[in-house]
């Protein structure tokens, strides 16, 4: 190779610019792009893999049935709305739960394990000690599920504020300690069922608005509330904020970094806790098997809240609209999947993907830009390549 | 009870269970009353051959009452978890016009809530499930098939294979000493969990082979899951390894069939045939699988169907096998002996007048002993479970429930640990 | 100058920039075969940079590099490969879970077979060949620093580089160990390599090399042959003539001890003495500078006395208040007791957003930080810090879209006013800054100067860690020296010179040494 052909390669084609902070008009235009972006590819692969047998405006409009109920249907809108409006509060909890650990940056991708062992815990005292007075079982079931979590919780946090041990894969380990655990308790009340029922109603917590769930809704947005609160306005919550951007500046703020990672945790864990044990007492009434397709005391949120943390950006009241629209792709896609065969076997899926790449991949937009190579050589480098310039 | 399906991979992100369809039952001008909507909570999806024999089943009676100027429309909820989407897939189904609430599999049945009591006009059917004669609801129903009756008859397949590769000499203690324990020859079956149903099949199946070939002894070997590819060839392959001539299964997935194909293919000096359930799965293993038990559920949702629509009274605890067609085997496969179509219809002719029970007390002991009674049949409060026929005892399976309740094990068949956890 | 080597590499008008700062301008360069170059220089002056240019990290922005009198683009590492051009870097680039010989195998070119005893096999003749001591089964996580460098040089000649590039090798070692890295060194000379050396390690430099190259500031000074070099015509090479600039240096008025350190030592994480004995006393209305190479112990120094930093047994800070000379121990205490115990003491960290500001938080917040706590409330007041951003925006004419922009989206000059408007705000009687005026440009740099002669008129006791010699001289009033850890005098700014200074820091003098 020439040596003049060496330098005319030396620019890239194109290359990733880091832009400065964006502004509020960008941002609201790249988000509104994203989610074009995602609503095109989304009729597309809709006509693909429907083979042209299934229109858009059916299968949109099957999507928003199963999310909302059938338009005009009062009964069915009813129904879905609030099982719609449940499953979208327990994701919220569950990301509200994240949300300090995340800001702290310690990646509690431990949620499942917390949310089982606080089910686990408000099972057992369900299962055991039914005969208390119905108002000490209630707050006996309320403060063991808060403590099986925030312990749960706290064991990763220990031993990465001591030992420095990596959390993402402590607290992942967890999660499957947590669910044989409840498997064994599973079988063990289970006997020679096929299947576990559910706990007596008399250990049920009592119906809200005419829903055994009721109650559930309420807390777990008032929980959301308050985490915005405690993330914004108070001493611990700026705590956390300097922790996670750098745990050097937080010493020499004089924050005791350690003491903050394990009470932050216990936090996280102990609402994750509580998001299992409501699920246990007033959703479920009985505890799930881990080999079974869905877990249901988890429905395996503690995953997808973290999708839900990351794309609020850790604000736990943008969570509350991040949580409904993956709750109306993943009921939408499931009534898209129960209405034709075609979309059945996990072709649902494939859009909440899409949707979730655009977003994501919208995100990356506001941060860096595509610099494409002009005709001259550009006198302007990378800003990112500045550092110290000598060692 | 049925079908856990452990086939899904990012199911973090799903949880689908929605509303009624827009879809609006036709109105082709017949009869208001020829109509009738019916709901189906599946626990799986065609993906899973125990849902999709369902899907089937309720397709093929939709069919068949057309012929009859019945319309009858489904609507699906697929993979529902036992859990209370349950009712409210349930109470949305009724929303949007369902006459008859179906639900598939075991565990959904305790998450009904209150949606049964709140409609008494909508008839609910929890197949396998054994709730709804002791709850007194006049709305709610369970069914299940005889399949018992056709794991005998698939016993008698693998039975007459059994028969020829000893009449032939193929199968000697000689050349294959390990398929041998003493006089007897072992035959290994895939199970998926201990419950009675599984016991009640497995039996069932051992007791037709042994009508044919009587010095066999049959070892069982649980999975823990209801659909585990990996699990059950793994099972299949420990079973192949212990010598087992022939391996049936009650369990969802090729994947033993699949093992015994793989060993066979391979050619090592293994002597195995396989028999599957639920579905033909010769496909998978052409050379070695005999055939399947199977369940034909058309027939009883027909029978559902067209007892809502006439406004006859639904059967408490259906459980039909040969005599209604309820139940067959799947196709011979070509490793079938000769004589085996005759033999088969032999045996299904016997079981339909009666000349052949199942669960012959003749024909088993149990610690060295025929049985003559027996009250201890888990979840049925002391009934006594074997009848006398004219002299004759056997465990009246499927009688006093739907739901099978054979739970006794035999002489002669060995359970034992499973590699996976409960 | 007359060689007789043949010119092997040669770098004609590189220059580099990072943003505004010009890290090479014009170098012109020339490497021989078979030699030992130093190429020697303060920090910040380029090394690094111009050598990473040639090992295909960095572009230059312009200029050209010749290899045996032919020009060559070298875009990455493995272009710098190809013409034989290796480097061995500060921080060693090894896979901790392999041995020796797969971390070498690593290097192998898709196209060769992996075969492990063969890598071996040429490992072992390179090691004897120049005197290597590596066992090429060893872990890496089982080797000491010197061992993994070792490992990088071997694996550098296995790939078979000709031109071999060292960033201040002797950083990490001991005596001994250096000396025996030299012997290698010298050996792979009389094999025909051509070995560079960063360093500014100057008995270094005298004792193992051919010819000296040297920078200062991103300039090319000179190349000069070592054997008509001293210590003191390298020295002014590197420092350059003084220059002026004219900072305001006031007489210090009534200077009385404010904190009296003695002997003070520290260990970093690794167990190694990075600040060995230290002793001084800084005293009111005064500035006193701290120069030293970096990496002396100038960030432990000043770590210790903020309570970030463990001391060793022995050591003390003692703290006089102002109004009633009442004496408080340091050490051994955390920041926050230090605070609590109403000590004043501000602090400018070297890292100004990994240490001194939360670079996503904005300005508002960011005055919070070492004061959040105050009060009995669990609510953070930000009334009182946003009226201090506000007014440090005013007065130190911080420019930012507004108090609340996250303060990493400033420039550095800004981020600094913003740390150092803060620190001050605090009205403190001791006021440590580590390098205030690095990467700035020249008017936030004033800015600083007057903020610090400001607060030395007011009273207050102020540490000037810098490294630019020019600042050091004029606006200290005395200079403590830091070599290696120890300390290597305190001079009067007033009278010292630039060369004094500079061998100070290059050389540790022999009451230190003998002190050891």
């Amino acid at each position: 190779m020439s040596d003049s052909n060496k330098h005319a390669a030396k620019e890239p084609f194109v290359r990733i610019a880091k832009n400065g902070l964006p502004s509020a008009k960008r941002a609201i235009g790249v988000r509104a792009a994203s989610l074009l972006a995602a609503l095109i590819l989304c009729s597309i692969y809709i006509l693909i893999v429907g083979r042209g047998e299934v229109s858009l405006g059916n299968a949109f409009s099957q999507m928003w049935n199963g999310t909302f109920g059938i338009p005009g249907n009062v009964r069915s809108m009813r129904i879905m709305m609030w099982d719609t409006a449940v499953y979208a509060a327990k994701l919220l909890c569950v990301a509200v739960a994240l949300a300090p650990a995340f800001k702290m940056k310690f990646w509690n991708i431990g949620a499942e394990g917390q949310i089982v062992m606080g089910g686990l815990a408000t099972a057992i005292i369900m299962h055991d000690f039914g005969s208390l007075p119905k108002p000490l079982m209630l707050i006996l079931m309320i403060v063991v599920c808060v403590i099986c979590g925030a312990v749960w919780g706290v064991i990763p946090a220990v031993f990465k504020a001591y030992w420095g041990t990596n959390e993402t894969l402590f607290t992942l380990m967890m999660n499957y300690v947590a669910m044989k655990i409840m498997d064994y308790f599973y079988n063990m009340w289970k006997g020679k069922l096929s299947a576990l029922p559910t706990f007596p109603k008399e250990t049920w917590l009592p119906s809200l608005f005419d829903h055994s769930y009721g109650w559930n809704i309420v807390i777990f947005v008032v929980l959301a509330i308050l985490m915005f609160f405690y993330l914004k306005k108070t001493k611990q919550g700026y705590e956390i904020a300097v922790v996670g951007d750098s745990a050097n500046t937080a010493r020499y703020a004089g924050i005791n970094v350690r003491r903050v990672i394990i009470r932050t945790m216990a936090i996280s864990g102990a609402i994750c806790g509580l998001c299992g044990g409501l699920t246990v007492a007033a959703q479920n009434h009985s505890i799930a098997y881990s080999a079974e397709a869905v877990h249901t005391v988890t429905s395996g949120y503690g995953f997808t809240a973290i999708i839900v943390a990351w794309l609020a950006n850790f604000n736990t009241l943008g969570m509350i609209l991040i949580s409904l629209l993956i709750q109306f792709l993943e009921k939408g896609t499931g009534q898209l999947g129960n209405s034709f065969p075609a979309f059945a076997v996990g072709a649902g899926n494939v859009m909440i993907g899409i949707v979730l790449f655009c977003i994501i991949g919208g995100a990356f937009f506001l941060n860096y830009r595509l610099v494409f190579r002009s005709k001259k050589q550009p006198k302007e480098k990378v800003k990112t390549e500045v550092r110290d310039t000598d060692a | 009870m049925k079908k856990i399906l452990a086939i899904l991979l990012a199911a973090a992100l799903v949880l689908s269970f929605a509303a009624c369809g827009s879809k609006e039952p036709k109105d082709n001008g017949g009869d208001a009353a020829k109509s009738i909507k019916v709901g189906a909570i599946l626990v799986g999806d065609e993906t899973e051959g125990y849902t999709l024999a369902h899907m089937n089943g309720m397709e093929g009676a939709v069919e068949a009452l057309k012929e009859d100027g019945y319309n009858v429309t489904l609507e699906y909820k697929k993979k529902v978890p036992e859990d209370t989407s349950v009712e409210t897939n349930a109470n949305n189904l009724i929303a949007g016009g369902c006459d008859i609430i179906i639900t598939n599999s075991y565990g959904h049945q305790f998450n009904f809530g209150s949606v049964i009591e709140q409609n008494p006009d909508v008839t609910f059917v929890a197949m396998t499930g054994d709730l709804a004669a002791g709850s007194n609801l006049p709305n709610y129903f369970n069914a299940f098939t005889k399949v018992f009756e056709s794991r005998y008859v698939s016993g008698v397949v693998a039975g007459m294979k059994l028969k020829s590769l000893l009449d032939s000499g193929e199968l000697n203690a000689k050349d294959y000493p390990n398929s041998y324990e003493g006089e007897n020859i072992k035959i290994g079956y895939v199970g998926a969990f201990n419950y009675a149903e599984v016991v009640s099949g497995y039996t069932a199946f051992y007791l037709g082979l042994k009508s044919i070939v009587p010095n066999i002894v049959m070892t069982v070997k649980y999975t823990n899951s209801w659909f585990s590819e990996e699990r059950e060839a793994a099972v299949g392959e420990f079973l192949m390894n212990q010598g087992c001539v022939i391996i049936g299964q009650h369990a969802d997935s090729t994947g033993a069939p699949a093992a015994v194909q793989k060993a066979h293919t391979a050619g090592t000096n293994t002597m195995c045939y396989s028999v599957g359930y639920n579905v033909d799965m010769l496909d998978v293993a052409p050379d070695v699988v005999l055939t399947s038990a199977s369940n034909n559920w058309e027939v009883y949702y027909e029978t559902l169907f067209r007892a809502v629509l006439e406004g006859k009274p639904v059967p408490q605890d259906w459980a039909e096998g040969y005599s209604e067609d309820a139940v067959y085997i799947t196709d011979l496969g070509s490793a079938c002996a000769d004589g085996t179509d005759a033999a088969v219809e032999e045996t299904i002719a016997g079981i339909k007048d009666g000349s052949i029970k199942v669960f012959d007390c003749s024909t088993f002991t149990v610690g060295g002993k025929n049985l003559t009674s027996y009250t201890n049949a888990y979840g049925m409060n002391d009934a006594e479970t074997i009848t006398n026929e004219n002299g004759v005892y056997f465990f009246d399976e499927s009688t006093l429930r739907a739901a099978p309740y054979f739970d006794i094990r035999i002489d002669g068949i060995n359970e034992i640990a499973s590699d996976y956890a409960e | 100058m007359e060689q007789t080597k043949p010119v092997a590499i040669e770098l004609r008008n590189v220059s580099k920039t990072f943003g505004s700062i010009k890290a090479n301008k014009n170098v012109n360069l020339s490497v021989y075969r078979g030699e030992i170059l130093s190429l020697l220089g303060e920090n910040g002056s380029g090394k690094t940079t111009l050598m990473n240019m040639l090992s295909g990290i960095y572009y230059p922005d312009t200029g050209e590099i010749y290899i045996d009198g032919k020009a060559v683009s070298i875009r990455s590492p493995k272009d710098a490969f190809d013409h034989g051009i290796g480097m061995i870097h500060q921080h060693f680039k090894l896979v901790e879970l392999f041995s020796a010989v797969e971390n070498v195998a690593l290097a192998m070119d898709a196209k060769e077979k992996y075969n492990l005893k063969a890598v071996a096999a040429k490992m072992q003749e390179i090691c004897e060949r120049y005197g290597f001591d590596l066992d090429v089964n060893q872990k890496v996580y089982d080797m000491t620093v010197s061992q993994k460098q070792t490992l990088e040089i071997v694996k550098v000649l296995y790939r078979g580089a000709e031109f071999l590039i060292l960033d201040e090798p002797t950083a990490v070692l001991t005596p001994q160990e250096a000396e025996k890295l030299f012997q290698v060194i010298r050996n792979m000379r009389a094999d025909g390599k051509s070995v560079i050396i960063i360093t500014h390690k100057l008995h270094e430099v005298l004792s193992i090399s051919d010819r000296v190259a040297i920078l200062r500031k991103g300039e090319y000074i000179g190349t000069v042959e070592t054997k008509d070099a001293t210590e003191l015509s390298l020295t002014e090479m590197m420092v350059g003539q003084k220059v002026e600039l004219n900072i305001d240096r006031p007489m210090p008025v009534n200077p009385e001890p404010r904190m009296v350190i003695r002997g003070l030592t520290c260990k970093n994480a690794e167990g190694v003495t990075v600040l060995d004995n230290v002793s001084f006393t800084v005293n009111s209305g005064e500035i006193l500078g701290i120069a030293g190479i970096s990496g002396c112990g100038q960030k432990e120094l000043l770590e210790a006395i903020a309570g970030l930093q463990s001391v060793e047994p022995g050591g003390s800070i003692l703290y006089y208040t102002p109004e009633n000379k009442k004496t408080t121990e340091l050490v051994g205490k955390s920041p926050r007791k230090i605070r609590d115990l109403g000590v004043a003491l501000s602090f400018v960290p070297e890292d100004r957003l990994g240490m001194g500001l939360v670079g996503t938080m904005g300005m508002t917040e960011n005055m919070m930080l070492r004061y959040y706590n105050e009060g009995s409330s669990i609510f953070t007041d930000k009334k009182k810090p946003r009226n201090l951003a506000l007014r440090i925006k005013d007065e130190l004419e911080v420019v930012t879209p507004g108090v609340d922009t996250p303060v990493r989206a400033l420039s550095g000059g800004n981020v600094q006013k913003v740390l150092v408007g803060r620190e001050i705000a605090a009205s403190p009687t001791v006021l440590m800054t580590a390098y205030a005026v690095r990467g700035l440009d020249i008017n936030t740099s004033y800015t600083i100067y007057r903020l610090l002669n400001e607060q030395k008129q007011a009273g207050v006791a102020v540490i000037y860690v810098g490294e630019d010699l020019d600042v050091l001289l004029e606006i200290s009033d005395r200079i403590l020296v830091l070599c290696a850890g120890k300390m290597n005098g305190i001079v009067d700014a007033r009278t010292t010179t630039k060369s004094e200074v500079g061998l100070l820091m290059t050389n540790l003098n022999k009451e230190a040494q003998q002190h050891e």
